[in-house]
């Protein structure tokens, strides 16, 4: 049952070292950190709980997943203290809650395979959830993104990301033959017929479309790279993502000349520092505490971005972290992300059978997109369009998400471990049967 | 399926390392340039540490200086706001005042928590906290600063008197006027309206903001007007170095038709009558539009942009202080291109008389005032005048430049009879100041738009014969040139004599 304890509580010890050095300084600096300690305790003691959890039940997924994404949640969960102690409260509890909702993923579901069972009901739930949230929706900062329910703020896209990617790789799965071969000849090239391709353009076609109403479109970018991957791995044809990109590229242009709003994030993009007095825009403010790190940082709660830059805890979080850990401590939230994603991939790689594939490379291109997105912005590599960074911004619905999308992760990883180790064979039988 | 999350996996990793390069060039590479960015207010709290240098006029008088917090709050009569609200900080430990009020805004600049510095506070910044070039407060940072460092005081060319002068009858007034004393190219006065006390800005930046106007902008080099009659100094250097005979007469009608080369053109005089039989002095004294028009066409366009070149159109000014692209001294041009290689019939003869694409700054205007006055030398301008250490030594000390030369002596002698001339009996004559002798040239411009309005300019110097200073106003919306500028430019010179006196 305890397979390698002391191998595998070492890394848990990573994030743990992170969120209490990170906790200390602050504690010297930064006055109302104080009101933290027992919310960053009671963090501790979730994970090593899950730690202890995943033991006690012999875990033989992945290793490194959920300490590696740990260390990205700490990272966050300090860099919001340093902001703001008030709001850190409120993120130390949905991280908890989401630790809980992850160790429910792993061991409850028992088998992720039931996921995939109703993909028209994970569609029309996609669909609803956006269409609601459009019509009763809460407006800020430009998009329509936000329930209110009984004093709660829901931000509704973020379970439509788990709800789209359970539905496309199970709808993947069963077709990608018929998407890969192709069975309309056009000319030189081969199309899939209309009846195998509907379902896919409609569900995707649907969800960008009332993103771009409710002005959502990171979230809308995020969804069409994801999908477009998916695709792809699933079927291996390279056609697919040749065809995205004049896809993608005639509908920016479409945004650009419709929606006026994505006029000025070009024009802020194409020069951020326009005037003396104003203070420069969201993204000018970015640079200057990113600039301000340089190598090795101000040091935590040493930075002015945290004050300066608009939305610093959600959007712009990456640069707080940038100006007061510098470009060492960036970096090391880079790498983080990418080992997330490598650690997906292998999942994915390693699943053993096609639904599992598709819904662990589908999540690892999900992290990939919404990091490579934020932080294309933050950085003014890509015009600016604001999501949240995953695991580290403030927000309670995209934590928890990301959270259950972690625990899929951790039993896609697990069951399929279990299952091509050689001495469970038998066990394997009895659920197959 | 394997294949396909491979190549996504390298795809995505490579996105990831080019992030990381981005990253590193705004950390590494740019950081520095971004620190130096207006609207960074970075290096304003970190300059904080060195207590900074003073501002001065000429004669020593107190443009900018900093005070304690405390001091400061006692001065304006309401607290200091300070822009971080975080608990603990100890921020703001100076503040910048600026005692002269309203009267130096744009030139000297602004220095704020909120809104960061402007003016000579940003280009001057360096000097004021005592830093040599490529020492950075950030590079201090550690030991340095803990030790009281102390600024250096910088002493402008700037002179107060002639400076309140022009502010005080600007009041309600829109546009911009430059002095300039003619031999040294030393500025003497910079004036841009509408102003705002900078003293308030943390205080009433919205108010501010809503004058509207372009009350953030130094007209005085960064708004580009067009010269209309002001420009006749400058196409009389091109008709004179043709060789043009200044005494013979030309008969002015009212109304000219020139044809060339299949083309023809036509040129109105405001007077419906025209002036009769006039000379080049009568021309210029007068402002007669035919007269500039159907000579410069004889003279051919050559000639024109020859001495347009002469007189540093088509150039950037060369005021290091400020040569940022952005909120610096903007290049005249004769058309969108600067200075082109040749003009149609119609474009030279409405250039002739400072309209069609002929734009100048107030600041390059006064210059080319201060040629004419100064023999044809053109000097390069200068607002620094001597830099100070904290031990009150001089380590600066400005060397008057030559920068360009338009005109021969005998040119510009030329042109200034003829200015002193508008003064006697053209269109300057209600201007005449008794006991000094004045040479001067108004200009009225048309400025397109949805909404004709025509800008008023004055032009002017004196002593003739000996000048000390020289002056350029524009007023927008000024009607005439002689009723609205030329008061102020008055004013401006009074000042001036008074003083040398």
């Amino acid at each position: 049952m305890f397979r390698r304890p002391v191998a595998n509580l070492s890394l848990y010890l990573y994030p743990l070292a992170v969120l209490w050095v990170g906790i200390g300084i602050l504690y010297c600096t930064v006055k109302g950190t104080e009101q933290i300690l027992w919310q960053a305790s009671l963090f501790s003691a979730a994970l090593l709980a899950f730690f202890l959890l995943n033991q006690v039940l012999g875990y033989r997924g992945d290793r490194f997943l959920l300490p590696t994404t740990a260390c990205l949640v700490v990272i966050g969960l300090v860099i919001i203290t340093r902001i703001d102690p008030e709001l850190a409260r409120k993120q130390f509890l949905w991280a908890t809650v989401g630790l809980g909702i992850s160790a429910a993923c792993v061991w409850g579901i028992r088998d992720y395979r039931r996921l995939g069972r109703y993909q028209y009901i994970w569609a029309l739930l996609a669909i609803i959830m956006l269409a609601v949230t459009l019509f009763f929706g809460v407006t800020s900062g430009g998009a329509t993104s936000w329930l209110e329910l009984g004093g709660f703020r829901l931000e509704p896209e973020e379970m439509v990301k788990v709800a789209m990617i359970i539905f496309l790789a199970n709808y993947l799965r069963n077709n990608r033959e018929l998407l890969a071969i192709g069975t309309i000849q056009i000319g030189r090239f081969s199309v899939p017929e209309p009846r195998v391709l509907g379902p896919l353009a409609m569900m995707v076609g649907v969800a960008l479309l009332l993103l771009a109403a409710q002005k959502s479109l990171g979230t809308a970018l995020v969804f069409y790279g994801v999908a477009l991957f998916m695709v792809y791995v699933a079927t291996q044809k390279g056609t697919y993502l040749l065809l995205g990109i004049p896809v993608f590229l005639a509908t920016a242009w479409l945004g650009f000349k419709i929606f006026h709003h994505v006029q000025t994030r070009v024009e802020i993009w194409l020069n951020p520092w326009s005037s003396v007095y104003a203070q420069g825009s969201q993204i000018a403010q970015s640079l200057f505490a990113i600039g301000n790190g340089g190598l090795w940082g101000m040091g935590l709660g040493q930075g002015f971005g945290a004050v300066k830059v608009p939305a610093a805890q959600t959007d712009f979080i990456f640069a707080v972290i940038a100006e007061e850990l510098g470009f060492v401590g960036a970096l090391a939230v880079i790498l983080l992300f990418v080992v997330v994603i490598y650690r997906c991939f292998v999942i994915a790689l390693k699943a053993n059978d096609e639904f599992g594939t598709i819904l662990a490379a589908g999540l690892g291109f999900l992290f990939a997109f919404e990091a490579l997105i934020i932080l294309a912005g933050v950085t003014k590599l890509l015009p600016l369009t604001g999501i949240p960074l995953p695991w580290v911004s403030y927000g309670g619905s995209s934590m928890l998400v990301h959270m259950f999308m972690l625990g899929c992760l951790s039993n896609i990883s697990h069951v399929s471990e279990r299952h091509s180790a050689p001495l469970q064979v038998k066990l394997v039988k009895g659920i197959a049967g | 399926m394997s294949k396909g999350i491979k190549r996504a996996a390298l795809g995505l990793t490579l996105c990831f390392f080019i992030l990381s390069g981005g990253l590193a060039y705004w950390q590494i590479i740019a950081s520095a340039q971004l620190l130096a960015k207006p609207g960074n207010l970075r290096s304003v709290y970190l300059e904080q540490q060195i207590w900074r240098g003073g501002i001065f006029d000429r004669n020593g008088e107190i443009l900018a200086k900093s005070y304690s917090p405390a001091d400061a709050a006692k001065i304006l009569g309401h607290p200091i706001e300070a822009a971080i609200t975080r608990p603990g900080d100890n921020y703001p430990q100076q503040v910048v005042l600026f005692p002269q009020g309203d009267a130096f805004t744009h030139i000297v600049g602004t220095y704020s928590f909120i809104y960061g510095r402007s003016g000579l506070e940003a280009s001057l910044n360096q000097i004021l906290l005592g830093l040599g070039p490529g020492e950075s407060v950030q590079s201090h940072a550690g030991q340095l600063l803990k030790t009281q460092r102390r600024g250096n005081d910088v002493v402008l060319t700037l002179d107060s008197k002639i400076q309140s002068a022009g502010v005080q009858a600007f009041k309600g007034k829109l546009g911009a006027a430059v002095a300039i004393a003619p031999k040294t190219g030393q500025i003497l006065a910079m004036i841009s309206s509408p102003t705002f006390d900078p003293n308030q800005l943390d205080n009433a930046y919205s108010t501010i903001a809503k004058t509207g106007n372009q009350v953030f902008v130094n007209k005085a080099i960064s708004s580009l007007y067009p010269p209309g009659s002001v420009m006749k100094l400058v196409t009389s250097g091109g008709l004179l170095r043709s060789g043009l005979d200044v005494n013979a007469l030309y008969d002015d009608t009212g109304h000219a038709r020139v044809t060339q080369n299949g083309q023809s053109r036509d040129v109105v005089e405001i007077y419906k009558n025209g002036l009769g039989e006039i000379n080049f002095f009568d021309a210029l004294a007068k402002s007669s539009n035919t007269y500039f028009a159907t000579r410069s066409a004889l003279a051919g366009a050559e000639q024109f942009l020859a001495a347009a070149q002469r007189f540093g159109f088509g150039q950037r000014i060369p005021l290091s202080e400020f040569a940022d692209s952005n909120n610096g001294v903007l290049p005249s041009s004769i058309t969108k291109d600067g200075v082109p290689n040749a003009l149609s019939l119609g474009q030279l003869m409405d250039s002739s008389y400072g309209q069609g694409q002929v734009q100048v700054t107030p600041l390059h205007e006064a210059m080319i005032c201060a040629a004419v006055a100064n023999n044809g030398v053109m000097m390069r301008p200068a607002l620094v005048e001597r830099v100070l250490n904290p031990a009150q030594q001089t380590i600066y000390r400005l060397q008057p430049k030559v920068w360009l030369t338009p005109l021969t002596p005998q040119e510009a002698g030329l042109i200034r009879q003829g200015m002193q001339d508008a003064v006697v009996h053209g269109t300057a004559q209600g201007l005449a100041i008794s006991g000094v002798d004045l040479a001067a040239k108004t200009g009225t411009a048309e400025v397109g738009g949805p909404i004709k309005t025509t800008d008023g300019w004055f032009i002017a110097f004196a002593p003739a014969a000996d000048p000390l200073i020289a002056v350029a106003v524009v007023v927008e919306n000024g009607e005439s040139g002689s009723g609205a500028a030329g008061p102020i430019a008055r004013d401006m010179i009074l000042a001036a004599l008074r003083e040398s006196r």
